[in-house]
């Protein structure tokens, strides 16, 4: 993997122009990056994309530049990638890699999404208008109105083809990733075990005894408000400020309510 | 979603009439005045060379809706035609041509067109659309053999 990694690097840093070199550069750091990162297994999948992602900004340079780029752009294209081999064929077989994915014609007021699919505007608006899911019609990637980019070329209009809607700052050209909240399921697990658990116990506790049927939903709550203070809270679980005091405060409280109305439930 | 329609189906007729795969056809119907209607389209499949179904061209009909390309054209091969995994309406059952399947907008006619001719001679048993195909298909290869080249001889390639 390294190997090809390594390939890669010395195939882009053929000096085009200036930017390619500028993201030649940026390729290696992210590369001594990823190899001190990523000891365990997920080394074998991470740079995959990455030089997806590389392929497809230098390339993206390449053609935005002067023709002479473009041949030499395509020589390197005969390198045995099989995504750039199968983008060489496409080029060979029809010149169409300038046509909207939707209406197979030229675009026309062009915008380009997070996972690199180009189209019409027009197409793409109805599109994400008709289509609940909000998915690339290429790749099934997830596409939101907010991330597509325009593009502007030269001697065009440079007005957003995102009609009178102010554009945020243009997000950098990688396609959204779909995982969701690995971070935040870590983090959660530290607290169950750790120093609160007799806060959030208590809570659970006592929010069953009041509210009857969503125990777990609400000790699910609980950690998290927690979670957010946990730099506040000492070793033996006393809460610090008076924030944690109140919510504490209020868990037992609720907890007393719970126990009189089960008491009187028994009663009667 | 109309305006894309139309627009849509003008660039895959003449991407169709600029290269096509061979054996295969594929053209609007004529309406009664005489002109194209480009929402009707009339195809013909090829079975593949060294299968069951070499020999014959299989008359398909694609009828795109004005959500097209957001929906899928329907696809029809003739009443009861024989395949397990083609409805006794003729409608194809394949997930690229299901709008919650895998259909996409990118997919083109030839692309669809391509995908049915794969699955003449490599049915899915796991999503049955009609009996006696799909129970002859487990049960009988033999007979099933034997309906499927009847068939073949019924649609000889047009001249």
């Amino acid at each position: 993997m390294s190997d090809d990694v390594e390939n890669n690097h010395e195939q882009n840093s053929v000096p085009n122009d200036q930017s390619l070199n500028t993201t030649d550069d940026i390729s290696t750091v992210r590369r001594r990056n990823l190899n001190r990162v990523n000891e365990s297994s997920d080394k074998n999948e991470q740079p995959q994309p990455m030089i997806e992602e590389i392929d497809e900004t230098t390339s993206t340079t390449t053609t935005t530049s002067t023709t002479t780029t473009n041949n030499n752009n395509n020589n390197k294209n005969t390198n045995p990638e099989t995504k750039e081999q199968e983008n060489t064929e496409e080029e060979k077989e029809s010149n169409n890699q300038f046509e909207c994915n939707i209406c197979f014609d030229d675009v026309s007021e062009p915008v380009v999404t997070q996972c690199g699919h180009l189209f019409c505007w027009s197409c793409i608006f109805q599109w994400l208008q008709y289509n609940a899911s909000q998915q690339c019609p290429v790749c099934k990637a997830p596409v939101t109105e907010e991330k597509l980019i325009p593009i502007y070329g030269r001697g065009s209009n440079a007005t957003d083809p995102r009609k009178n809607r102010s554009i945020p700052q243009r997000p950098p050209g990688r396609p959204e990733q779909v995982r969701p909240n690995q971070n935040n399921s870590n983090r959660t697990y530290p607290d169950v075990f750790g120093a609160n658990q007799w806060n959030t116990q208590f809570g659970n506790v006592s929010i069953s005894a009041g509210f009857g049927l969503f125990p777990g939903l609400f000790g699910l709550h609980f950690y998290q408000q927690n979670n957010n203070n946990n730099n506040s809270i000492n070793n033996n679980g006393r809460p610090q400020n008076s924030a944690d005091f109140e919510s504490l405060l209020l868990s037992r409280i609720f907890f007393a309510i719970g126990i009189i109305i089960l008491f009187f439930i028994l009663v009667n | 979603m109309s305006g894309i329609a139309l627009a849509r189906l003008t660039e895959e007729r003449k991407n169709w009439r600029k290269d096509h795969p061979f054996g295969f056809y594929a053209r609007p119907k004529n309406n009664a005045d005489g002109s194209a209607n480009l929402f009707m389209w009339e195809c013909g499949i090829p079975g593949v060379t060294g299968t069951l179904w070499e020999g014959g061209v299989y008359p398909l009909t694609m009828e795109f809706s004005e959500d097209y390309p957001s929906k899928p054209p329907k696809c029809r091969f003739p009443k009861d035609f024989f395949h397990p995994n083609i409805y006794p309406s003729g409608t194809v059952c394949l997930s690229i041509v299901n709008e919650d399947g895998n259909w996409k907008p990118s997919i083109s006619v030839k692309q669809i067109l391509l995908g049915i001719q794969e699955l003449l001679n490599e049915p899915n048993p796991k999503s049955p659309a009609q009996q006696l195909a799909i129970t002859l298909f487990i049960h009988d290869m033999e007979e099933y053999k034997k309906k499927v080249r009847e068939q073949t001889k019924q649609y000889p390639p047009p001249n």
